[in-house]
């Protein structure tokens, strides 16, 4: 009987609880039978929906229609349910968002690293199976840290978790905290499933300065030569002015990248650049037609860690576009941009080997296949890639390209066929009596043109110039004084076919000691690269001879010794480059290095005969500090376009393509400069460190750098640190110091110049990780008395004499991060500055800014986490400033003849930029 | 709940401003509005799918019994400070065109007001709907003002002398006067289908008028008998026309809706006059020309389609997103159609108080005429067409007045750039022509060469505009 009550009582508690109303699970007609009013029963309902699943029954009070009365009434009847999370995707997702945010705020010049880093967050690789350049290609993972991890494994240890991970004799702390979000270790956090990724960006990007120089610069200076030929003052004689860059202009993006867990992967990324018309035209302004696919970046490949029938295996098999990368960059790292002091450690890093690439790389992309077969012994890639790359053309004065037969003579066509010059006289047969042909281009070399333009419509805006330059004569007049050369050289899209083949082969004896020999031939089916040298050079580029002499002292070399594939001494039809990489650790230490050499005039299988690069480091690292030590020699003639090694400068910086924009053929010649990829020619050593003392006492990244440039011999030391120091968590100190000192054997020439950085900044962390942050930044400059940076202000000429002039800057600046709540960030900032002919930069949320002379700027950007897998950030931008050129014209006499013509002196000259950006990201 | 004092304060703030649109630039086809609906507006325009606000169903008659209410009253003010800079190209030393240095620069504030009201009735998994609306749909207003001067006395710091002023005054809205039908049927509570007309009676009563006028002290340096002619044009006309819309708004679970209308291109008829009078100088006749304008006036067609997405956030969040095409190409064939991005979130900061926050990307043309002569000698009218792209960043948040009663506020930043013809040719100012001397009476530099730019050094002109939006929504 006492069983028959109890469990009478039983199933009376199990049908009262089952008559409860399940707050997480209800629906709304159910939540409808609760007393309660039926907007009230909605508010629950879409606060369930909309905000979050219930926690408890306070969450009620939580809701502004549920009163305490009500909820008091609610309590005996119904019940929350323990809600736990279980799709794993979205598990993942949660651990790891606040990495994607620094991934997707770090991506600055979209090299497409952050993509890649990403995937291995969302679905990690398994510690134990990986290898060598899986762990080094991870950001802050050091090869000492590679080889602790790989060597416990070898003795059959299997790292189980994260606590594991940590015990791991020799792995630094750095290398264990940025790891472990990458790896797992029993078991996969996410099955492998379909995942997506469609990203969108839209930017009213503005150009650089230099950019926005270069397209200013007129075809026809009025004063040209010593002829003050009269030319009047016409906007469209300039890119900028000609194809109307005024208007606010979009630059837009759009990716979608797919994958099935790790293993197969495919995307499609399209990129319309300022100053087009954008996706969703079928032509652009000028009325082209454009092939959306053709313009866009895809790949499809497969990837398997651990193929089942060769033990420890990997493969990688990639079509479409894809990055090759090996070594330190210097034979093979392709990408259009050129990023400073590219270390491979740290933050700066390099992906190694085969990946897909869906970046904006665009000229250097490489398009074909390519395959990846790697174990801990062993590994060999091999890569094919067939793409039309844009150049630098030589042009007769209607466009056409200047065609170039085998024996080294430019061919021409008229009515009679084709025919060279020989002795200003037309020959249509060569001595042998056979037919002049020439099927080639003749090209200056690689070039990524900042303007997007397709042939036809530069050709259009060329032939206004060159009518300017050169224009018809009028009636009754036989030719027109003055004429100018028409222009000789311009950038042409896809005007170069290269068929690109090459190999990585790497052995590794033991743990992290590898091997690697890399090559790549270039073939060149429809053109021949032709740079002359010194002599012939200068009026190739240089409009007048009156600028010869001036330029003299620029250091040209660099271009004179852009690679050719026909010379005096040869002409072939590719361009190769080999190298060896070798790398090892002993202790804590890791020695790496790359030898790489481009085929010129000596042998090619003969080391050392030819141009050549060369990159050793060492890498010391201890619990709270590293050392690294890096030597670079790269010669002048190393040219090659696929190399991204660590530089101070990017190559064709200093040169009459930076510096004497004005005195070119064509001002378009300066993009060989303005999006260069490569690095400088350079000779030096570099040092960096990083030591935390303790809690309170940070010495942040701090190098000395020490190096020769060797197009023209100038020498320079770099020195760089930075201390922090945090007596309470809440606030810190922050001071920096930067020193450079130029220097050139010849001091009676350019002398020294020698520039001073001070910076101090005070942090404070507010509550909710909320930051503020003043800093004050002061600059000094002693150098030569250069006309264009230190012109005297006061009106007049600027005949003053001067020894050495030393100019100050200086800037000033708030930056403040508030967080709304963890799905809405706000983060701003405001600077002041003047620069005095001293260049400031700033770091943006995610991109660098150079400023020029004077000006204020501030930015706001909202990070919004609209749910938990689509993210949406904005961004505006207002920069108000001064150029140099303007504060000179200020300041000196308003009454100088040469402004004589215009109406009136008009003080308010600056620029006012706004830029907006929006980019929205939802994985799926 | 408010005080008093602050509920009449929000009815001043709703009276005294308004929606406006803005330049001297756009006088074809008029400034479109960039929202009717402030909370639209604050995230960014977007809302082709709205079940939020009453004013809703204004952008698409579907979303008419989409609304969670039932009947809802709507009235939007709205202010916008325009402020237009004209620049000259300007060349250094080097000659080479460097930048523009700024030569007028007119700010103007214009105001406007809206309102709409609807309601619904629901008959089983039927829901029908009714809507009346009254508003602007293109702004032709603008002022401009430009002061020709010397550089007389600039050396010495004084002012240089007023030779003459110029100026532009446009005004004039297109409204739209219209009832939009709507019926919905819901497959559950979070699933509906909708579908909505509307038709609007449009009319607009445009007055244009620019003039040039010399300043007393130029008259006072021509001889006696001398005259500076004086230049007053003066247009004066009316649209109008009716206009049809037809939208859809789905809802597709508690998370996602989706919109769409189309307006089918809009034939206008457009009468008035023209008229043009320069007076008679030196052995010039008098220039007096009328016009009798009467002819259609095309506006293009639009499609928009857009979706509102409701995700679980810890901060209640909508996320609202819309793509637009309008065809410009079918009111004039040498223009193409063009596509405008919309997109703005909402995020219950505390308290229910939202933070909003958009974008948008709107294109729109500005045609320039230019008489000038053909190969063969003949006068001929040039159009340049310039598609320009005015980017506008949005924010604003919203107060819950009462049960029923919510103020909506938004704002908006907007500019473009782009090149224009000189307003006024600089050769009018050649007193020369007008005294038969051989140098200048008005102008101190002899050096002055007082021409009409052409393309060659076209005007750059900045604008930028700032719209300030207040709704008051009644919803039952």
């Amino acid at each position: 009987m006492k069983k028959l009550f109890l469990m009478l009582f039983a199933l009376w508690c199990i049908g009262f609880l089952a008559a409860k109303v399940d707050l997480n699970t209800a629906s709304l007609q159910e939540l409808k039978q609760l007393p309660i009013t039926e907007a009230q029963a909605r508010d629950i309902y879409e606060y369930r929906i909309f905000v979050k699943i219930f926690d408890s029954i306070f969450d009620l009070r939580e809701i502004p229609s549920i009163d305490q009365r009500t909820l008091d009434s609610l309590r005996p009847l119904v019940v929350v349910s323990i809600y736990t999370e279980t799709d794993e995707v979205s598990i993942r997702r949660q651990e790891i968002r606040d990495f994607i945010e620094r991934l997707d705020s770090n991506e600055g010049a979209s090299e497409g690293m952050a993509d890649i880093w990403q995937d291995y967050l969302m679905t990690p690789q398994n510690v134990n199976r990986m290898h060598f350049d899986d762990f080094i290609s991870l950001p802050n993972v050091s090869a000492v840290d590679a080889v602790a991890i790989l060597k416990r494994v070898a003795r059959g240890d299997t790292i189980s978790d994260t606590r594991d991970l940590r015990n791991t004799p020799g792995l630094s702390y750095y290398g264990y905290t940025n790891l472990r979000n990458y790896v797992y270790y029993r078991e996969a956090p996410v099955k492998n499933r379909i995942m997506m990724d469609a990203q969108m960006q839209y930017y009213t990007r503005l150009y650089e300065e230099g950019q926005y120089d270069m397209l200013h610069e007129a075809f026809v200076p009025k004063s040209f030569g010593n002829n003050w030929v009269n030319v009047p003052h016409d906007k469209r004689n300039s890119y900028w002015g000609y194809f109307n860059i005024d208007q606010v202009q979009p630059d837009m993006m759009f990716k979608l990248r797919m994958r099935y867990g790790n293993n197969l992967k495919a995307g499609i990324m399209h990129h319309s650049p300022k100053a087009n018309s954008g996706l969703l035209f079928s032509s652009d302004d000028y009325g082209t037609d454009r092939d959306i696919i053709a313009n866009s970046k895809y790949y499809a490949g497969y990837e398997n860690t651990n193929l089942p029938w060769l033990d420890n295996t990997a493969l990688k098999l990639y079509l479409g576009h894809y990055r090759a990368t090996y070594g330190e960059g210097l034979v093979m790292e392709n990408t259009d941009f050129y990023s400073a002091r590219k270390t491979g450690f740290g933050f700066s890093k390099r992906i190694m080997g085969i990946t897909p690439d869906l970046s904006r790389t665009q000229q250097y992309a490489l398009r074909g296949a390519a395959i990846e077969i790697k174990n801990p012994r062993f590994g060999v890639s091999f890569f094919v890639s067939d793409d039309e790359k844009d150049a630098l053309a030589y042009i007769n004065p209607d466009g056409s390209y200047v065609m170039r037969d085998d024996f080294g003579n430019d061919v021409f066509t008229d009515e009679n066929g084709q025919y060279f010059i020989e002795n200003n006289v037309r020959r249509y047969t060569y001595d042998d009596g056979s037919d002049v042909f020439a099927d080639k281009r003749k090209l200056f070399g690689y070039v990524n043109p900042t303007l997007p333009y397709d042939n036809d419509t530069m050709m259009e805006a060329e032939a206004i110039f060159n009518d300017v330059l050169n224009p018809t004569p009028g009636p009754g007049q036989s030719y027109v004084p003055f004429a100018m050369p028409y222009i000789n050289l311009a950038t042409r899209k896809d005007a170069m076919r290269e068929k690109l083949w090459g190999t990585h082969l790497q052995v590794s004896p033991f743990i992290g000691t590898r091997l690697g020999f890399t090559t790549y031939t270039a073939l060149y089916d429809n053109a021949h690269l032709v740079v002359p040298s010194y002599n012939e050079l200068l009026p190739l580029v240089i409009r007048d001879s009156y600028y010869y002499t001036k330029l003299q002292k620029t250091l040209n070399s660099e271009v004179s010794n852009m690679y050719s594939t026909q010379t005096d001494s040869y002409s072939r039809d590719y361009r190769r480059v080999i190298g060896f990489d070798a790398g090892t650790v002993i202790g804590n230490t890791s020695i790496q290095g790359e030898y790489a050499e481009l085929s010129v005039d000596g042998e090619d299988h003969k080391l050392g005969d030819d141009p050549k690069a060369y990159l050793v480091s060492a890498h010391t690292q201890f619990e709270n500090l590293y050392f690294l030590t890096l030597f670079r020699n790269y010669d002048v003639d190393f040219e090659n376009p696929y190399s991204n090694s660590f530089s101070e400068h990017e190559r064709f910086d200093d040169t009459i393509l930076e510096k004497n924009i004005y005195a070119l053929t064509n001002p378009s010649i300066s993009d060989i400069f303005q999006n260069s990829n490569q690095s400088q020619p350079e000779r030096g050593v570099y040092f960096e460190t990083r030591y935390k003392f303790n809690n309170y006492f940070t010495v942040g990244r701090s190098y000395l750098d020490l190096w020769e440039r060797l197009s023209d011999g100038r020498r320079t030391a770099r020195f760089q640190s930075e201390l922090e120091f945090r007596p309470l968590y809440q606030l810190g100190l922050r001071l920096r110091y930067k020193n450079q000192v130029n220097r050139y054997d010849d001091l009676a020439d350019r002398g020294v110049s020698k520039t001073n950085e001070y910076t101090i900044a005070v942090r404070t962390f507010l509550s909710n990780r909320n930051f503020l942050e003043l800093e004050y930044r002061y600059n000094t400059v002693l150098s030569p008395p250069y006309t264009s940076l230190t012109n005297p202000a006061e009106p007049g000429n600027n005949s003053h004499a001067a020894a050495m002039t030393l100019m100050t800057g200086d800037y000033i600046g708030v930056n403040y991060t508030h967080n709304f709540s963890s799905s809405l960030k706000m983060q701003g900032s405001f600077i002041y500055w003047y620069g005095h002919g001293i260049s400031h930069w700033d770091w943006e949320d995610m991109e660098i800014d150079f400023m020029g002379e004077k000006g204020a700027k501030a930015w706001v950007a909202f990070s919004s986490r609209i749910s938990n897998n689509m993210y949406m950030n904005l961004k505006f931008r207002n920069k108000t400033y001064q150029d140099r050129e303007l504060r000179i014209r200020q300041n000196n006499d308003p009454n100088h003849s040469n402004l004589s013509d215009q109406l009136t002196y008009f003080d308010r000259v600056e620029r006012s930029e706004n830029a907006i950006r929006l980019s929205l990201d939802y994985r799926f | 709940m408010l005080s008093n004092k602050s509920l009449i304060l929000i009815a001043l703030l709703v009276i005294f401003t308004s929606l406006g649109a803005f330049s001297i630039t756009d006088n074809y086809f008029g400034s479109r509005y960039p929202a009717f609906d402030a909370r639209s507006m604050a995230m960014g325009g977007a809302g082709v799918f709205n079940d939020m606000r009453p004013a809703g169903f204004v952008q698409n008659p579907a979303n008419l019994t989409a609304q969670k209410s039932f009947a809802g009253l709507h009235f939007t003010s709205m202010i916008n400070r325009a402020e237009d800079t004209r620049m000259i190209p300007l060349y250094n030393s080097f000659d080479n065109y460097i930048d523009d240095a700024v030569y007028a620069s007119n700010i103007n504030a214009f105001t406007q007001f809206a309102g709409a009201g609807f309601a619904t009735i629901g008959l089983a998994d039927l829901r029908f709907g009714v809507g009346a609306y009254h508003l602007p749909v293109l702004s032709f207003d603008g002022i401009y003002t430009e002061e020709i001067r010397n550089n007389r006395n600039t050396d010495d710091d004084g002012y240089p002398e007023k030779i003459a002023q110029n100026d532009i005054k446009h005004e004039g809205s297109l409204y739209k006067t219209g009832m939009a039908l709507s019926m919905a049927y819901g497959l559950s509570e979070y699933v509906d289908f909708n579908l909505g007309i509307d038709f609007g009676m449009m009319n607009a009563d445009v007055k244009q008028e620019t003039t040039i006028r010399w300043s007393d002290w130029s008259l006072q340096q021509v001889a006696d008998g001398v005259v500076l002619p004086e230049y007053t044009r003066t247009a004066d006309w009316d649209l109008e026309g009716d206009q049809l819309k037809l939208g859809a708004a789905f809802r597709v679970g508690p998370r996602f809706g989706i919109g769409m209308t189309y307006i089918p291109e809009t034939t206008l008829t457009r009468k008035g006059t023209d008229f043009s009078y320069r007076e008679a100088y030196r052995n010039t006749p008098m220039d007096s020309t009328w016009v009798s304008l009467d002819s259609d006036y095309e506006l293009p067609s639009e499609l928009r389609v857009g979706f509102t997405y409701y995700p679980r956030n810890i901060m209640r969040t909508v996320f609202s997103m819309d793509l637009e095409m309008v065809d410009y190409s079918k009111s004039m064939d040498f223009l193409d159609p063009v596509y405008n991005f919309y997109a703005g979130v909402e995020h219950h900061v505390v308290n229910r108080i939202p933070l909003r926050l958009g974008f948008q990307a709107v294109n729109g043309y500005h045609i320039d005429m230019e008489n000038t002569i053909d190969g063969d000698g003949n006068d001929i009218t040039l159009y340049t067409a310039n598609k320009i792209l005015s980017p506008m960043i949005t924010g604003g948040s919203s107060v819950q007045i009462a049960k029923n009663i919510v103020l909506d506020l938004g704002f908006g930043y907007a500019w473009r750039e782009y090149e224009a013809l000189d307003l006024f040719g600089d050769a009018y100012y050649n007193d020369k022509i007008y005294t038969g001397s051989n140098s200048y009476t008005l102008w101190p530099n002899q050096y002055i060469n007082l021409q009409n730019r052409g393309w060659e050094n076209p005007d750059k002109v900045k604008e930028n505009f700032i719209t300030l939006n207040a709704g008051l929504s009644f919803s039952w």
